[in-house]
Parts: C-alpha cells; sequence; structure tokens
C-alpha cells in the first residue's frame, strides 16, 4: 500500500519520486492510518455514511484515493518475502535502541517521525480506529498475526524464529495450503520451459500451455479456498502497509539510515548492516527476497484474478500482448515471471529450471486439515 | 485623302487585336500540353493495366497455394489466442492496482547487485506437513 501511495502522489501532484517517499516518511502516523482506512473502504465499497468513510476524509492523503472496488496493496506473498529477510525485527531493536535510551544516539526531527510512523504501523500502539489494530487481547503479536496468515495461505513458516530466538508459538490454523509451494515451484518450472521457448520456430517445444493452465487453475483455487467472504483480506493489507514501510525505509539513505550511519548502496545491503549494528543479522539471502517481493506479489495476485484461462498461458510468459492484438492491451507478466522464477531459485536454493517430479493434482489433497 | 494621325482609333484596334491574338496562341499551347499529358497518363494506365493482368495470368497456379500447403500447417510457430475482454481487463486491474514507482532513492546504486550465485541456504521455505 505505502508503494502504491507514492506512485499515486508522483502521477496526482507531477513531484519526483524522492519528494513523493519524503512526504509519506514525514507524514503524521495519524494519516497514514487514515490512508489504509480510505484504501480498505474504497476495495469494500465501504458504504458512504458510515462513520469509517467520513474519517478518512480528514486525512492528509484523502486526495489520492483509489477508485472503488480496486485492491491495492500487495499480496501477502510480498509481505512473506520481505519478512523473511527479518527486517521487521530488525527495526523492532531499532525502535527499542531509540525509545529506551541513548544506545543508537540521538534521532533528529525527521528520524522521530520515522519512529512513530514505526511504532504504529509495526508493532500497532495506537490506531483511530479499532478494526485497524494490528494485534488485540486475543492476538498479542502482529508478527504472530502475519505468521498464522502465512501458515494458512502459503503452508509456510518464516525461516526464523522469536526476536531472541526461541521457537514461534503464533496460534496454528486448522487448515493450511500444505501443498501450494510445491504447486507452486511447478508452476515456475513450467513457465521456464515456456519462457526458454517463446522464440523457438522450429526445434522440440517443451511449452505445455495447457499444464501451466491446469496449475494455475488448481493455484487459483488453493489461494481462493482460504480467502472465502474476503478472509485474510484485513490481515493481507495490514501485512502489505506494515512490510511496505519496511521496504521504503531501506530504498534509500533517509534520515534513520544516516543517523544510525549504516551504509549501503540497496535495500538488503542496508538491511544488512542495520541487522549487524543492532546484533540481529538478517537473511543471507535478502538480495534476492528484496529482489522477488513485488515480483511475487504481482504474479500471484495474476493467479489469484484467474487472469489465466484456457489458451491465454502465454499470460504468465509473454512479455508483451500477441501481435495483432487491439490496443490497449496491459502487458502480460512474462518479465515478473522471469524475475521471480531467477530470485525464488536463489533464495530457496532450488533449481527451478531442471524437472522435478511432477506434482499430482488432486484437490482433496492441496488443502491439510489437523 | 485625309490620313490617321498616329495613336489614332485604328492603330488600337490593332493593337487590341495582337492582345487578342497572343492570348489565343497561349491557350492553344496550353491545350496542346494538356492534351499530350493526358495521352502519356494513358499509355501509363494502359500498361499498368496490361501489366497487371498479364501478372494476373502468371500467378493463377499458386491460388490454390494454402490449401496445398495444408498439411504442413502443423509445423508452423502456434498462433496465441487473443485474451478475451474479461481476462483483460482482470490483468488490466491487477497492473493497475499493484503500479509502483521503479525508482532508486538516493545512495542506491543504479544498477541493483545479480542474486548471489551460491545455493547453500535452504532453511527459507518450510512445509507444514
Amino acid at each position: 500500500m505505502i508503494q502504491q501511495l507514492l506512485k499515486r502522489i508522483v502521477i496526482k501532484d507531477g513531484v519526483s519520486r524522492d519528494e513523493a517517499a519524503k512526504r509519506i516518511l514525514t507524514a503524521d502516523p495519524l494519516d497514514l492510518q487514515l490512508h489504509m482506512e480510505q484504501v480498505w473502504s474504497a476495495a469494500t465499497n465501504a458504504a458512504p455514511d458510515e462513520a469509517r468513510s467520513k474519517v478518512w476524509q480528514l486525512g492528509k492523503f484523502a486526495p489520492y484515493a483509489v477508485p472503488a472496488g480496486r485492491r491495492a496493496w500487495d499480496h501477502l506473498g510480498y509481505s512473506y518475502a520481505l519478512e523473511n529477510t527479518r527486517a521487521v525485527q530488525i527495526l523492532r531493536r531499532v525502535v527499542r535502541g531509540y525509545r529506551s535510551g541513548e544506545s543508537l544516539g540521538i534521532p533528529k526531527p525527521d528520524t522521530q517521525r520515522w519512529l512513530d510512523i514505526t511504532e504504529t504501523l509495526l508493532f500497532g500502539t495506537t490506531s483511530p480506529v479499532g478494526a485497524w489494530l494490528p494485534a488485540s487481547e486475543v492476538r498479542r503479536n502482529a508478527e504472530d498475526v502475519r505468521r498464522n496468515a502465512y501458515d494458512r495461505l502459503f503452508g509456510v513458516q518464516l525461516a526464523f524464529g522469536s526476536d531472541d530466538n526461541q521457537a514461534s508459538n503464533y496460534e496454528k490454523s486448522n487448515v493450511s495450503n500444505t501443498h501450494f509451494v510445491r504447486l507452486f515451484e511447478e508452476l515456475l518450472f513450467e513457465v521456464w520451459q515456456a519462457i526458454t521457448n517463446v522464440k523457438n520456430q522450429s526445434g522440440v517445444n517443451s511449452t505445455d500451455d495447457d499444464r501451466i493452465y491446469r496449475l494455475a487453475q488448481e493455484l487459483a483455487f488453493v489461494l481462493r479456498s482460504r480467502r472465502l467472504q474476503n478472509t485474510l483480506d484485513r490481515e493481507e493489507l495490514i501485512a502489505a502497509t506494515a512490510l511496505g514501510w519496511t521496504e521504503l525505509t531501506f530504498n534509500a539513505d533517509w534520515s534513520v539510515i544516516e543517523d544510525l550511519g549504516v551504509k549501503g548502496t540497496n535495500e538488503a545491503a542496508r538491511c544488512k548492516a542495520l541487522g549487524q549494528k543492532v546484533g540481529l543479522p538478517a537473511h543471507s539471502k535478502s538480495e534476492a527476497l528484496f529482489g522477488m517481493a513485488a515480483d511475487l506479489s504481482t504474479f500471484l495476485r495474476a493467479i489469484e484474478a484467474e487472469v489465466v484461462t484456457k489458451g491465454t498461458a502465454w499470460a504468465l510468459y509473454l512479455e508483451q500482448q500477441p501481435p495483432g492484438t487491439l490496443p490497449p492491451a496491459p502487458d502480460p507478466i512474462g518479465l515478473e515471471s522471469r524475475r521471480l522464477i531467477t530470485e525464488w531459485a536463489a533464495a530457496t536454493g532450488k533449481d527451478l529450471k531442471t524437472r522435478a517430479k511432477p506434482v499430482e493434482i488432486a484437490r482433496p489433497q492441496l488443502v491439510a486439515v489437523k | 485623302m485625309a490620313t490617321q494621325p498616329p495613336g489614332g482609333p485604328k492603330d488600337e484596334t490593332r493593337a487590341q487585336l495582337m492582345q487578342m491574338r497572343n492570348d489565343i496562341d497561349r491557350v492553344v499551347a496550353t491545350v496542346h500540353q494538356l492534351v499530350s499529358a493526358q495521352a502519356v497518363e494513358n499509355v501509363l494506365m494502359n500498361g499498368f493495366s496490361e501489366l497487371s493482368a498479364e501478372l494476373h495470368q502468371h500467378l493463377r497456379p499458386l491460388a490454390d497455394l494454402p490449401a496445398k500447403l495444408q498439411p504442413l500447417a502443423a509445423l508452423a510457430p502456434p498462433q496465441r489466442p487473443h485474451m478475451l475482454e474479461p481476462e483483460r481487463i482482470r490483468l488490466q486491474e491487477v497492473r493497475a492496482s499493484l503500479a509502483r514507482e521503479a525508482w532508486i532513492g538516493p545512495g542506491t546504486a543504479a544498477v541493483k547487485r545479480p542474486p548471489e550465485p551460491d545455493t547453500d541456504d535452504v532453511s527459507l521455505l518450510y512445509q507444514m506437513d
């Protein structure tokens, strides 16, 4: 949501990307929370006479509205990839260090504003709308809420435990998409085969559009089965906002990065350097995780939206519409797929470009009920 | 016999007649040129028509070529069907809802580092079997 808001500011006001980012980084936390409420209201087509619809209009970012019915935030896969870098836990230590003493130095005003927003969006101290609290008496820890969502939607856990290296004891769900990763990787393999054969006009062609279609269909079924009646949508938006803020923090040498005295030429390098400073090492594959987050989001959203139908499997591996398509036509997601395959392979150590044992597609096995 | 003084009415009439004759000569010349151009155009047109007819005559045996090549259609590159309107709208919606700035902030290298080549760390994902 944060990155999409940045884009809307750039388009509407015609300012530079850096200027738009600074507006967000130095905003009042309440304004960002109200905009999150606005985005949610747009996605859920909230009635205009509801109190929340009136409240968000007070926010600084109200002019950057989202069209009704649009879910203008990243997929939960984006949050999962970024959270695996351990960036949130690293920022937790930064906030703790600044708030509890002077071990990290004295923060400048911009850094203090960053602390306010980070504490609000990531660690949920307050919210003007009770429904937006990422945690509650029942769900005490925002990170555990996200772990629960990752488990339910993808059947996976984070690669690390709690901040103090203890096993996480988040609330386990009774249902989990345990076969998601195997289906997903099988689909990536098939997409890679297709990508390598896009320009193959005469040789043996191993592209199997029908298999891509079937796998995409199964993945869409698996993901949507956990989203009945918009279940997990709220958690997804909260996670996307928190991790979007985290990504923005590491996007450049902002005030907080300079105050902390860390150096890095990209997001992962800054995250790793900051991890070292606060004594919590980032994931060794942080480059790949930062690199894939946005592409994973696009890929999974396209799958869930059922962009792929019988005959249009090319939507996942072409970079442009086939010749003869009448404009305007959106670009297929071949570019994102290619990047995702590379980064996913780097992050997981799995070679997606060689044939693994094919997945047996059978719906009753896709969801494990514990 | 009285003579007409120079510059009298008779000289004026003669001068007008000369002027008219010159004008008529120019018109006649122009008409001749136009007629010639038309003739060239006619020649060209007729030439092309004849050439075209001759070409069609020569190419007539190829008219049934597509039918003759039909058995080889399987060897042709695959034709990808176009996206139908509902899918196109859904893809457009995905693109629009996730649009973000591909920007490089202050202090970030212009070219992102490629992913690390070693793949020893396989601890990222855990299945919940």
